[in-house]
Order: C-alpha cells, then structure tokens, then sequence
C-alpha cells in the first residue's frame, strides 16, 4: 500500500512539473571548470602515490651518520694498541693460594684492577 | 595511497562530480567560486578517503555541506572574496531571467534545512533514486519517498514568483 503522501505527490501535478522544471533549471557548471576540478583532485592523488613521496632529507642524514659513527668506532676498537699484562689470581683467606696468567687488554684506556680476585703485579705487592 | 583507492576516487567524482559541481554553483552563485569549492571538496576526499567506510554518497554530502558552510562562515567574518556574482551583471532578458530564477533558487536552498538540503542535493542534483537515498541517509524508502515531496513542496513555496517562471 502506498504512502498517501507520495499519492498526493504523484497526484500534484503542479509540483510534479515544478520538479522537472527545477531540473532543468538548475545552473551547470561548465565542463572545463569541471575538468580543472578533475585535474586538482589527480594531482593530488599523484601527491599522495607511494613513489611520490620522498624520504624526509633529515631521516637520511640521521642515517648516514649512525653509520659512520658505528663504522669509525669499530675501526678504532680494531686498531687500538694492545698489550698482554700479567693478571694474577688470588684468594683472599687463602693469599699464599694464587695463579698468574697473562690477560690481552687495550693500552687506552687502562685496564681497571679486578674487584674482586684477579689484580695486576702492580698490586699484588699489596697482598705479599 | 593505492591503485585501487585511486580507481574508487575516478568513479566516484564521475558519478558525483557533476552533481556536485551544480549544486555548489546552485548555492554559491559564481562559476569560479564554485569551481574553487568543488575543487577543495574533491581534494578532501582524496585527502580523507580512508575515512569513507559507509555511503560514499553521504560522506561526500558531508564534506560538500562543510566546505559551503566554511565559505560562507568565512565571508560572514569579514574575509569576503572579491568576486562579482554573476546576478549582479548586466545581462540579455533571457539570461537577467535566468539569473533572476538562479538568485531565487539559491536564496530559497538556502532557506531549507540541513536535512532537506540533503534531498534535494541527492534527488535534484546527483539524480539519485529514493533507494539510493535510503541507503545513504539510513532511511527507509517510503520515508524517504514523503521527505522529498515535502522538500520539494516547500523549495517551490520559497521559489513562488520565479517558480511560475521556471514551469
């Protein structure tokens, strides 16, 4: 069954061409603008388009830097000078209990005494 | 933004494009103001389009409504563009009718409301049939269906003068 409202439109023929007439009347916008509308709205999709966009300039540089930073501080580590010392293990109940072994260490910067049981001869004095 | 997003886009402004493009014109009054709007209406959507997740219809509504009621808003505040409206220039008899009609009508869309703007967009201007209208305003056809007759009734009250002229 029909809604009596959309029967009294079709009846109203006044409003029925009214409608028509309103369709036909209604202002166009040429088709050129329309073209130009259709250009604005590709450009800009070709904007946003994956290959479009470019890597931010400073991401790069970070980048870069890291790894020049990581490289240079590996070949500092590998061209260090090195040198053996004598490390000498001891027990502090027991001091007479020890084992002297030599340790391959960087020169720079200087190796630090063992906290607890290896020392260097420099301070095994200090236990004999 | 992907291959297939881009295609949605091209069909969309095909089937829209136009509808909009009127429309804007219908509430605005100048070619080039419209064209500027439409153009910002368009570009929003691509800017936007991962938020359409409904009717592409009814968002595009959306994004039509608010880019008029910002131009408007903004020449209300003073910012006016300096364009001359079409209506105001000496013009033949036939096109001074025209323009005449087109002052009313925009007067008279003006006039409606928010939601009969809507209509009478989507039925007017897209050409969309009440079951398209359903499905983009959520309503059902019938309702839709009385909606429109009272939009229409009340746009040919508004327009009363220029509509004996139009028909």
């Amino acid at each position: 069954m029909k809604n009596p409202e959309i029967e009294n439109a079709e009846a109203d023929d006044d409003l029925l061409q009214f409608a028509a007439a309103f369709r036909q009347a209604k202002p166009v916008l040429p088709p050129a603008a329309m073209e130009r509308v259709a250009n604005a709205m590709r450009a800009e999709m070709a904007k946003r388009s994956p290959a479009a966009i470019p890597e931010p300039l400073s991401y790069v540089k970070f980048r870069v830097a890291a790894a020049a930073l990581i490289a240079v501080g590996l070949a500092l580590f590998w061209t260090l000078p090195r040198q053996s010392i004598p490390m000498v293990a001891v027990t502090p109940k027991r001091p007479e209990v020890r084992a002297t072994y030599l340790v391959d260490v960087p020169r720079f910067p200087a190796p630090k005494p063992g906290a607890a049981l290896l020392r260097t001869e420099e301070y095994e004095s200090l236990f004999q | 933004m992907t291959g297939r997003q881009k295609e949605e886009i091209e069909r969309l402004f095909q089937r829209y494009g136009a509808g909009v493009g009127n429309y804007v014109l219908a509430r605005l009054g100048d070619a080039e103001l419209a064209e500027e709007i439409t153009s910002r209406v368009f570009v929003k959507v691509v800017q936007r389009y991962e938020q359409c997740t409904h009717s592409p219809a009814g968002w595009l509504w959306s994004i039509v409504r608010t880019e008029i009621l910002h131009y408007l808003r903004e020449r209300k505040g003073g910012a006016e563009t300096e364009f001359e409206p079409a209506d105001a220039r000496p013009t033949p008899p036939e096109r001074a009718a025209a323009s005449e009609m087109h002052l009313r009508m925009r007067e008279a869309l003006e006039q409606l409301s928010p939601e009969k703007q809507q209509l009478v967009y989507m039925k007017y201007f897209q050409d969309m049939s009440h079951q398209e209208i359903a499905e983009a305003t959520d309503k059902t056809v019938s309702n839709v269906g009385v909606s429109v007759f009272r939009a229409l009734a009340e746009l040919r009250a508004l327009m009363e003068p220029a509509a004996k002229g139009i028909q």
